[in-house]
């Protein structure tokens, strides 16, 4: 049975993580619904694992892990992958005209990622690297990679707009 | 569209969860940890504040906010900060102070900050910025309020003066009619000069005393705007607002309102460090492309500008890219921001600094890439660059 402290650090980390856990479910899943159920089961997850986390100050990490994991499960379980439509229903109504998500929806998950775990949630290289099990310089260069994309991917939008 | 804009939009249009899934997650959590009868979760939050407030007690400075440079309060947890502290005096600063019956007298003051002409930090702090007291509205008072259906748990940073927010918190998981008032000063999203110039930021973090001071660190994207770089002083102006936000629960349904106030900005005049930006050249090759690199390096940002000397940089696979790799004469490396474009004639990379002016740099390209490309043999020849400072 976990103890107080672990149960009072594990309180604490699903509040300040829950929004950031919400966002990395919803870019890989690109429903709503789905990214709070992978929330939900992420966060039962990292309970029924919390005796065997030694660091608790990982804890964040855990849960965004944990969440990656949860999100993965529901994609092998998808018969048809989701359209980029249901992703851009999510935006408010003033989107702006570079509605940015929307194309990081549609980026691979390996350049996705560490993008809005950077510049989203503020998550230095190192956390980033520790959540994905990546080194860190493959973190680095995938988000060099991964806003060039995004770049590249935004001028082509606006060009075909004709904005 | 710069990187930098990219990466703004990135968090300005991040998508929020619905109304209801904090309260859904929070709950879940709590039942899972055996809290769900309220009583318990009144220990349970009393415990996280106490573990805020200790955590920075332990870094050994719980600074006056008028005396200590927050910038060695706030290096404590990042060299670079530390490094930079004694840069950060600043000589032109005043607090400013207002009073009201609640909060008694509310003081706010830039009270560091770091310039160098191409970069800028600064860190801040207000003291007696919030006050709560119980708060039952009228029926005329509940009837302009706005009804929300989500009334949410919320994390309590100092019991000292936000027990409040504990009594919120029970009312609301038990169904009780509670509300609560909360008047506090805050400062603005924005970073101006006398100008009018907004100064975007890249990052900020704060920190709680326990008298309910806030601490707040803020790093702005570096190179500065084009009128605010080079400038012997760089005055800004950070805007305060005071509001009272007025929250209440009749059992069911949870309802808010807020006024605000403008209040006059805190101001300071930063002086340009000396420390400033060292200028370094020098050439190479990459897949028989002659280059010229030039590289600005200050203690807070480097850039680093490669400009091909013949046909355009070659473009690259899916899945490869530009890797541009700097380090100083101690081999401590730069963190790179982002990535040059392939296909160009130029490749510019914008790098974290270091802490301290660079005095000697060395530089690596090459392409990197996923397992699994297949790249031609001259891609994976690694070009080695020595910078020489410009003088």
């Amino acid at each position: 049975m976990p103890s107080d402290t672990q149960k009072t650090c594990f309180i604490e980390a699903v509040v300040n993580t829950r929004h950031a856990m919400y966002r990395v479910a919803l870019v890989m899943l690109k429903q709503a619904a789905d990214a709070e159920d992978a929330v939900s089961d992420a966060v039962e997850a990292t309970w029924r694992n919390l005796e065997r986390i030694r660091d608790l100050k990982a804890l964040p990490a855990y849960l965004l892990k944990s969440t990656i994991n949860a999100a993965h499960k529901t994609l092998r379980g998808r018969k048809r992958e989701s359209t980029m439509e249901h992703l851009e229903a999510l935006l408010p109504e003033d989107t702006p005209e570079t509605p940015v998500w929307m194309y990081l929806g549609g980026m691979k998950e390996k350049y996705s990622l560490p993008l809005m775990m950077r510049y989203s949630e503020g998550m230095s290289d190192q956390q980033i690297a520790s959540v994905l099990g990546l080194p860190r310089g493959t973190v680095a260069s995938r988000l060099s990679r991964a806003l060039n994309m995004l770049k590249q991917e935004i001028e082509r939008e606006e060009k075909g707009h004709g904005r | 569209m710069d990187d930098k804009k990219i990466q703004q939009l990135i968090f300005a249009q991040r998508p929020v969860p619905r109304q209801g899934f904090d309260l859904r997650i929070d709950r879940e959590a709590r039942l899972l940890a055996g809290e769900a009868p309220m009583m318990k979760k009144k220990i349970s939050i009393l415990a996280v504040a106490v573990a805020v407030i200790l955590s920075l007690v332990m870094f050994g400075a719980v600074a006056e906010l008028l005396g200590a440079n927050l910038f060695e309060l706030f290096g404590k947890n990042d060299k670079r900060i530390e490094q930079l502290a004694p840069k950060a005096v600043l000589e032109e600063t005043s607090p400013i102070t207002n009073t009201s019956p609640e909060l008694g007298t509310t003081t706010a003051l830039i009270n560091s900050a770091y310039y160098d002409g191409q970069s800028l930090i600064v860190a801040f702090g207000i003291e007696n910025g919030e006050y709560y007291e119980a708060f039952t509205p009228t029926s005329a008072q509940l009837s302009a309020m706005e009804k929300t259906n989500n009334p949410l748990a919320i994390v309590i940073t100092n019991p000292q003066t936000q027990d409040i927010l504990r009594q919120w918190n029970e009312a609301t998981a038990a169904g009780k009619p509670f509300g609560y008032a909360q008047l506090s000063v805050t400062p603005s999203d924005h970073t101006k000069t006398p100008e009018g110039l907004d100064l975007p930021p890249e990052m900020s973090e704060d920190l709680i005393g326990p008298d309910g001071q806030v601490y707040t660190i803020i790093h702005y994207l570096s190179p500065l705007p084009e009128a605010a770089r080079d400038l012997d002083a760089l005055p800004i102006e950070i805007g305060l607002h005071k509001s009272v936000q007025y929250h209440y629960f009749d059992g069911k349904d949870a309802f808010i309102s807020a006024e605000h106030e403008r209040l006059e900005p805190m101001k300071a005049t930063i002086q340009r460090t000396d420390a400033g930006t060292r200028r370094f050249t020098g050439q190479g090759t990459f897949a028989g492309i002659p280059f010229t690199a030039k590289v600005s390096a200050s203690a807070v940002f480097a850039q680093a500008t490669l400009t091909s000397d013949g046909p355009p940089f070659p473009p690259l696979p899916e899945d490869a890219w530009y890797s541009l790799y700097l380090r100083d004469g101690s081999q401590t490396s730069f963190r790179a921001l982002g990535g040059p474009e392939d296909g160009k004639d130029t490749l510019v990379v914008s790098f974290h600094g270091i802490g301290k002016t660079p005095e000697s740099l060395e530089m690596q390209l090459r392409v990197d890439s996923e397992e699994g490309v297949v790249l031609d043999e001259q891609l994976t020849q690694p070009a080695f660059i020595e910078l020489t400072e410009d003088k």
